[in-house]
């Protein structure tokens, strides 16, 4: 069974693994495995996984061990990104239908949420912070 | 291996209520038992569950593990509050290593989102109570092959 409502850090790591990739595309740099492996606190078995999910789902391709993506940043919501990583609940006790449906009621509130999220602006947002924080540095 | 402690509680408090409902009387053993979880485990969350006002414990024969409440008084969300306090989805590692430039600025835009995704979590488990749970596990039950 899947644990604690809110635990979903495999969002929390797929978000970070697009942002890399998004980030050295823009910057027309390859992403290896490794930078995406070694830009995470999860273990790297975790991670590949994660690589994994996104290939199978058509947002990413893995080739000789470089990861593009396959779709625009602006075309990628983050409730897509949640629901992908959101993984479901398994047996069938009648507690275990009973957390399943509580799950598909705080992904659907999470996923409206981020509904006009795209990853994107997610990335628009990290140059802004690098921005900020080259400035700062700059300035101090 | 994930956080089990808050679907765990909620087994724990629901499977209370149930057997409330029946007439039956709930020890720790039994639901240690009955969740198929270490007993000492059960303990430390019924201890909590007790602590927060959700559920009473009582010794002696005729004693047992109690709802301190009515089920439709007791919202999911203080159930989760009380084993998860202060919970971010999302909490960004103070330890993460500054490699990269996604690693360098990703705790805000994390810090954002998890924030966005807990008050939409919570909003759902403010409007869950026990009571809630228990209608849904008697119409599941109901809705059973071979039930009447």
């Amino acid at each position: 069974m899947r644990s604690s409502l809110d635990m979903n850090q495999d969002f929390s790591h797929a978000l970070r693994a697009l942002l890399v990739i998004a980030y050295n595309q823009a910057i027309s740099r390859p992403t290896f495995k490794d930078e995406i492996i070694n830009c995470s606190t999860a273990k790297p078995s975790s991670m590949l996984s994660i690589i994994d999910t996104l290939v199978s789902a058509g947002i990413v391709a893995s080739r000789a061990n470089v990861c593009t993506l396959l779709r625009s940043p602006s075309s990628l919501m983050l409730h897509e990104i949640y629901s992908i990583t959101t993984p479901v609940v398994e047996g069938n006790s009648m507690f275990a239908r009973l957390y399943a449906s509580l799950l598909d009621r705080t992904t659907s509130a999470v996923s409206l949420e981020f509904g006009d999220l795209d990853l994107q602006q997610s990335l628009e947002s990290l140059v802004e912070s690098m921005d900020r924080a080259e400035t700062a540095s700059r300035d101090g | 291996m994930g956080d089990t402690r808050f679907p765990t509680a909620l087994q724990i408090v629901v499977t209370v209520a149930v057997n409330e409902a029946a007439g039956i009387r709930t020890t720790s053993p039994m639901l240690a038992a009955a969740l198929d979880t270490n007993p000492s485990f059960v303990r430390k969350l019924v201890s909590t569950l007790t602590k927060a006002g959700i559920l009473s414990s009582s010794d002696g024969a005729s004693g047992g593990i109690r709802l301190a409440r009515g089920p439709e008084s007791i919202q999911l969300l203080e159930l989760h509050n009380a084993i998860l306090p202060d919970q971010r989805s999302w909490s960004t590692r103070e330890t993460i290593p500054s490699i990269c430039a996604v690693t360098r600025n990703i705790g805000a835009i994390s810090g954002q989102l998890s924030e966005r995704a807990d008050a939409a979590i919570a909003k759902v488990l403010s409007g869950v109570s026990v009571a809630d749970c228990l209608k849904q596990i008697t119409e599941l039950e109901q809705s059973r092959p071979g039930s009447l």
